[in-house]
C-alpha cells in the first residue's frame, strides 16, 4: 500500500509545473506521504487542506450541491489542488499559471484509485 | 439549471398577487421565461406595465418575449418605448438594429447598431451586423452568416438569440447595477443556462447581494456562512505554503461548478455554474460577475 501511495505522489510530482504533492488522511488531517519543496510545512498544510476540504464539502452538501470532487485554490505565487478519495486527500501544489488540466486528471485518477 | 428556486418563485408570486406592479414582477417574469412559460411571463409584464408604464426593464423584457413568439412588430414597439425612456439603451438599439436589418432598412439598422456599438464596441453580433448594414446587406462579413449573400439571410444569421439581449454583463450593464435590488445584481447572467447564480458575502460570510438558484430556503445564508470559514482556511493554507494571497477557489461537485474570489472591500464573490460547465467559462463568467458585484457594492 505504501509503495502505491509513494508511486502516486511521484507521478503527480513529475508533472511539469508541479512543485509538490501530498497525500493526507482526510479525517485526521495528517500527512501520509508526500514530496513538498519544504517538508517542514507538511503537517500544517495537511491539517489546513483537510479542514478546508471538509468544511467546503459540508457546505456544498448542506446546500444540495452534491459531493465535492475537487478544490482548487489559486494564489499570487502558486496553486493548490485538493481531490478527495476515500479516506485520503490528494493535495498538489503547482506554480502559478500551470495548466491544471493534466494535474486535475491525474489527481482524480489517484483519488479514485485510493477510494 | 437556470431556474429560480421554488421558494423564490412562490415569494415573488405572492408579492405580485398582492401588487401586480411590485418590484418582484420582473424577477417572476424572468423566472417564468426561463422555464419556458412565456404566456405567464407576458401577462405579468403587461399587468405591471399598466400600472408602471415607464418601467424600462419591464418594456425590455416584454420586447424579448414578443421576439421569442415571433411578434417582431410588437417587439419593435417595446424597444422604441425603451428608447423613449432610456435613449442610450443597448438592448433596444441592438434589437431594433437587427429588426431593421431584417427588413432591409439598412440606414435605420446602421443608426441603431452604431448606437449599440458605442455602448458595447466589443459585442461581436453588433459588430457583424453593423458591417452588414454598412455594406447595404450585400455579403455577410466573415463569421456573421456563413457567407449568406442576401440581406434577409444575413440578418437572420446575425440575429442573436432573444435571450442574449439579457446576458451582457459588460460596462454598460455594470453601470445600471447600483440601482438594483441586491438579489437581482447578477440577473444579466441568468440567461446563460450554465449560470446558476452568484452571491456576495461580507467578512462574516453573510449574504449581501445575489442569490443561487439551488440554495433553497435559507440555503444562501448557510452556504455563505460555511464558505466564509472555508475561505479563511484556504487563505491560511496559502500562507503556510508561502504562495501569497489567495485569488480564487474553484470547486467541482456532482451538481455544480463553483468559483469563489475576493471582490475587494472584504467581500467575497461566489459564482455557481452547472457541473458540465468548462473551467474557462467559469473564469470568464466570474470576471463578469465581479464587475457587476463591484459596481453594486461600490468597491
Amino acid at each position: 500500500m505504501s509503495d502505491r501511495l509513494t508511486d502516486a505522489v511521484g507521478r503527480l510530482s513529475r508533472i511539469p509545473g508541479v512543485l509538490g504533492a501530498l497525500l493526507v488522511d482526510a479525517e485526521a488531517g495528517l500527512p501520509v506521504v508526500g514530496e513538498l519543496p519544504d517538508d517542514s510545512v507538511a503537517p500544517a498544510a495537511a491539517a489546513l487542506a483537510a479542514s478546508a476540504y471538509r468544511r467546503t464539502g459540508r457546505a456544498v452538501g448542506g446546500a444540495n450541491l452534491g459531493r465535492l470532487a475537487s478544490f482548487r485554490l489559486e494564489a499570487a505565487s502558486g496553486q493548490v489542488l485538493i481531490a478527495g478519495g476515500g479516506g485520503l486527500l490528494v493535495v498538489v501544489i503547482a506554480e502559478p499559471g500551470t495548466p491544471l488540466g493534466l494535474v486535475q486528471f491525474e489527481a482524480r485518477q489517484v483519488a479514485e484509485a485510493l477510494s | 439549471m437556470s431556474d429560480a428556486g421554488i421558494p423564490d418563485i412562490q415569494r415573488w408570486s405572492e408579492e405580485v398577487a398582492r401588487d401586480p406592479a411590485a418590484p418582484a414582477f420582473l424577477s417572476l417574469a424572468r423566472a417564468y421565461r426561463r422555464q419556458g412559460r412565456r404566456d405567464a411571463a407576458l401577462r405579468i409584464c403587461l399587468r405591471a406595465l399598466e400600472r408602471q408604464p415607464t418601467h424600462v426593464e419591464g418594456h425590455a423584457l416584454l420586447a424579448l418575449l414578443y421576439l421569442e413568439t415571433g411578434e417582431r412588430e410588437k417587439a419593435s414597439d417595446e424597444w422604441a418605448t425603451v428608447l423613449r425612456l432610456d435613449p442610450g439603451n443597448f438592448d433596444a438599439h441592438r434589437g431594433l438594429g437587427f429588426v431593421y436589418l431584417e427588413r432591409g432598412d439598412y440606414d435605420a439598422a446602421r443608426r441603431h447598431l452604431e448606437e449599440a456599438a458605442r455602448v458595447r464596441p466589443e459585442d461581436p453580433a453588433v459588430r457583424d451586423a453593423l458591417a452588414l448594414a454598412r455594406a447595404g446587406g450585400v455579403g455577410a462579413p466573415a463569421g456573421a452568416s456563413g457567407g449568406a449573400a442576401g440581406a434577409s439571410a444575413g440578418a437572420d444569421a446575425v440575429m442573436p438569440a432573444a435571450g442574449a439581449a439579457e446576458t451582457q454583463g459588460g460596462a454598460g450593464a455594470a453601470g445600471h447595477t447600483a440601482s438594483r435590488e441586491p438579489r437581482s445584481v447578477f440577473e444579466e447572467l441568468m440567461a446563460d443556462s450554465r449560470f446558476l447564480g452568484a452571491l456576495v458575502l461580507d467578512v462574516r460570510g453573510a449574504v449581501t447581494a445575489g442569490t443561487l438558484a439551488m440554495g433553497g430556503q435559507g440555503g444562501d445564508d448557510v452556504l455563505g456562512a460555511v464558505f466564509g470559514e472555508a475561505v479563511e482556511e484556504a487563505a491560511r493554507l496559502a500562507g503556510v505554503l508561502g504562495i501569497g494571497a489567495w485569488q480564487g477557489i474553484l470547486l467541482h461537485t456532482d451538481a455544480a461548478l463553483l468559483n469563489l474570489s475576493p471582490l475587494g472591500g472584504g467581500y467575497t464573490l461566489v459564482v455557481a455554474g452547472t457541473p458540465d460547465a468548462p473551467d474557462d467559462w467559469m473564469l470568464r463568467t466570474a470576471d463578469r460577475a465581479r464587475a457587476l458585484g463591484r459596481a453594486f457594492m461600490g468597491v
